[in-house]
């Protein structure tokens, strides 16, 4: 009762106190060879250095390990996008176009339809210091080798249409491959009960630019000077373990939002506004990439009698509503519950068979809107295997699993309305880039073309998303 | 290392190999359905028709056609009456480059002529547009323009016999915001507590309100003193250059960029004006749509189309013609 209670007020006190994430590598496919395998469990199960991520109080399932893996991720995400109907590009009224006309894009159009892949190295050490009731440990993951769909910012609006002109997974591909570092330490406080508090560290940039333009209409000649700064930002991870018998395991973890910030200023001095009010001036920068949203996770875990079987059952509450977009704008999306259930088997010595399954809803709402964001619910099928050799009394395992993510389809329409309000920066509708009222200087009346909906919005009229994602890899661990 | 003999490992992981392959097995054909599955589904086709101009065009075709031809015949024996007087003038901005920046500005002008031929105008702008400065359009609020107009001038004359007899209009000044006792000579204010600023335009700002780009505004104070010289083309028409000088001071602003002052020049090459008879008189467009006898800005705003461009072409920007 007084865990429930507990429980329960830390998931309040966190949610009241803190505020938001995107997803990690960690998150989307789990941390080792075991845990993916496993259905990305581990609050109360995970027994290596693993737990560092999933519960720093798990640390205490085992003495210490040191591990290393390498996994392989083929993703094929596809976006296709409905045909644009004619009459609504943005079209050129020379000096008068409010917006670049459509026919001066620099990209064309596209959705998302090749495949790609990508390689990333884990490792991390859990130690008990020569202790009885303390644990340490630390978990790093580094990407080998990048999909060549890792975008470090986009607007999911018409703004993009000028960038990189596509609709993209919001959630997925290249953008939760990057660095993540986690630290944690444990202590058993009895014999029922262990706590675990941690950290993940990401990089926080600020940049400070100094620019001179001799030349305001010139604006491809100028001076620069580049200032930059790096810090790290650390975020908290923290946990509870409570094994009320051998055969039960509750964990419960809380983890933090992390992101990388990368803030910046920009002095700009322009020749010719000397001894204005305006000299300089100045351009703020603010771009959050690798957001990470917090979560709270249940857990329980079930050892039979003879500890050959072994049940996880996983139930991660993601705040998805807190997620701040690259430009760090809040966005519509909605809280979920994704259930992970694990099932392993052990043999005798030491060989184990893992298998998994998790469903994964989608944060992201129908996008009938302005905006044009990505994502599927995900059903994730996970097995694999682990071999444990004794090497003068330590052990040594060597895992491997292969994961199935299978993108339940989804398909957008834009609303259709008989009125668009001209797009504000907090325009929540689809909106229209060209004023209807905008007057033709030669023929003193309003543009025809000016006239109805225009907009140069990637995802206009509707698009419709897919795909699946392959993830395999390997892992040696050694216990000791 | 016996535990690396070949039928070690058989016997240690043969049983884990069967279930392990059956798993794969059973992955694989997840994999295959999956794949299909996971699709992304076809596209919607949408709920967006075709969207035409062609009616909208259509219709601007035959507004166009419209347009109206002069069919005055006879030159009639003063300038009284209604005239539209469109006016374009090119002022450079120097911004390390000069850049060209035109006012293009639409009067309807009420002309009593007397004997002598001196002409008292009463001006009312009915539109005035400022092309963009490096993509920043300033633009005039209906609340300043109401506040400004109408303006009464006197020095107006008309020399001469036709078929091409001299107009001039004499010194107009245009004055936003501020009290003068001598509108032509009185110097320009350089503080904001100048006391003869005042609200002009009655928003609660001080000096009158302009909108720099989208969401700036400056609060200011300007003088533009016009003259335009010409001589009647036809009947209904005069043609001439405008000489215009503007002086700004800008009091405050909601963004720092919008408080700057640029430096400008006048460019009375490019400065030109075109005034239309639009009362009817001797043949000449009638704009007076509900026969009351006047004509206001609603009448000649509505009924652009007969002016543009078959009467009156626009200048367009050129930033060639401001280079020193």
């Amino acid at each position: 009762m007084s865990v429930i209670l507990l429980t329960l007020i830390v998931h309040c006190l966190c949610t009241c106190l803190i505020g938001t994430c995107l997803a990690s590598p960690f998150e989307l496919y789990g941390v080792g060879s075991k845990g993916s395998a496993l259905a990305n469990t581990g609050s109360a199960s995970a027994s290596d250095y693993s737990a560092v991520y999933y519960n720093p109080a798990a640390l205490l399932n085992s003495k210490s390990s040191l591990g290393m893996g390498l996994s392989y991720t083929f993703k094929d995400l596809e976006v296709k996008l409905s045909p644009r109907p004619m009459g609504y590009n943005i079209p050129d009224l020379g000096a008068s176009s409010p917006a670049v006309p459509s026919a001066f894009e620099l990209r064309t159009r596209s959705g998302q339809t090749q495949a790609t892949h990508s390689f990333t190295m884990i490792t991390g050490l859990s130690s008990n210091l020569g202790t009885q009731n303390l644990r340490v440990g630390f978990l790093l993951s580094l990407p080998v080798y990048h999909s060549i769909d890792s975008y470090p910012s986009r607007f999911a609006d018409e703004r993009e249409r000028l960038f990189s002109n596509q609709v993209s997974f919001s959630l997925l591909g290249g953008r939760v491959e990057h660095f993540v570092a986690q630290v944690a330490a444990a202590y058993q406080l009895g014999d029922w009960l262990a706590v675990g508090i941690g950290a993940s560290v990401a990089p926080e940039a600020f940049t400070r630019n100094f620019i001179y333009m001799n030349d305001a209409a010139r604006q491809d000649e100028v001076d620069l000077n580049i200032g930059l700064q790096t810090s790290t930002r650390w975020r908290l991870n923290a946990g509870l373990l409570v094994t009320p018998n051998q055969r039960f395991k509750l964990g419960m973890n809380y983890r933090d939002e992390q992101y990388m910030v990368i803030r910046g200023l920009n002095e700009v001095q322009v020749r010719g506004l000397q001894g204005s009010d305006s000299y300089p001036f100045e351009q703020s920068l603010y771009i959050i990439t690798d957001y990470s949203p917090r979560q709270f996770t249940y857990a329980l875990n079930y050892l039979s009698q003879n500890q050959d079987h072994s049940l996880s059952l996983d139930l991660v509450y993601t705040l998805w509503s807190d997620y701040l977009d690259a430009h760090g704008e809040e966005v519509d999306f909605t809280d979920i519950w994704s259930p992970r259930l694990a099932y392993e088997y052990q043999m005798l010595n030491g060989q184990a068979a893992r298998f998994g399954i998790q469903w994964s809803p989608s944060p992201i709402p129908e996008q009938d809107g302005r905006s044009n964001y990505v994502d599927n619910d995900r059903l994730v099928l996970s097995v694999g295997s682990g071999h444990e050799i004794e090497i003068q009394g330590k052990s040594l395992s060597l895992s491997w699993h292969i994961q199935f993510h299978g993108l339940v389809g989804r398909s957008h329409q834009k609303t259709l309305k008989t009125d668009y309000e001209l797009c504000q920066s907090d325009t929540q509708s689809l909106c229209d880039e060209v004023d209807d009222n905008l007057t033709d200087p030669n023929t003193q009346t309003p543009y025809p073309e000016a006239q109805g909906l225009q907009t140069g919005n990637p995802g206009f009229p509707g698009y419709s998303h897919g795909g699946l994602i392959i993830q395999t890899g390997v892992e040696v661990t050694w216990r000791f | 290392m016996a535990f690396l003999t070949r039928d070690l490992l058989i016997k240690k992981y043969g049983d884990l190999s069967k279930r392990v392959n059956l798993s794969l097995y059973i992955l694989f054909y997840l994999l295959i359905i999956g794949h299909s599955a996971c699709e992304a589904p076809p596209v919607p086709q949408g709920y967006f028709q075709t969207q035409s101009v062609d009616e909208i065009e259509a219709g601007t075709q035959l507004a166009e056609s419209a347009g109206d031809t002069p069919n005055m015949s006879r030159y009639l024996e003063s300038l009284d009456g209604y005239w539209l007087h469109y006016s374009q003038v090119s002022t450079c901005v120097d911004i390390g480059s000069s850049l060209e920046q035109i006012n293009r500005s639409l009067y309807l002008v009420k002309v009593i002529q007397s004997d002598h031929g001196g002409l008292e105008e009463t001006w009312e702008a009915c539109q005035i547009d400022l092309t963009p400065v490096i993509s920043v359009q300033a633009r005039v609020p209906d609340a300043l323009r109401q506040s400004v107009y109408p303006l009464t001038t006197q020095q107006g004359i008309l020399v001469g016999t036709p078929p091409k007899p001299s107009y001039s209009s004499g010194p107009m000044a245009e004055i936003w915001g501020i009290r003068f006792e001598q509108n032509l000579l009185d110097p320009m204010p350089t503080e904001p507590d100048d006391e003869r600023i005042f609200d002009m335009d009655n928003d609660g700002e001080i000096g009158v309100t302009l909108y720099i780009g989208d969401t700036c505004l400056a609060y200011m104070t300007q003088r533009r003193v016009s003259h335009y010289q010409g001589e009647m083309v036809a009947p209904d028409e005069i043609q001439g250059q405008a000489l215009s000088v503007t002086e700004q001071y800008i009091i405050d602003a909601s963004a720092p960029i919008c408080k700057t002052a640029y430096q400008t020049r006048s460019n009375p090459q490019r400065s030109h004006f075109n005034r239309i008879r639009v009362d009817g008189l001797g043949g000449a467009l009638d704009f007076d749509q509900n026969q009351d006898g006047n004509i206001d800005c609603e009448e000649v705003l509505s009924q652009r189309q007969r002016l543009f461009p078959s009467r009156l072409q626009v200048m367009e920007v050129d930033h060639e013609a401001c280079s020193l």
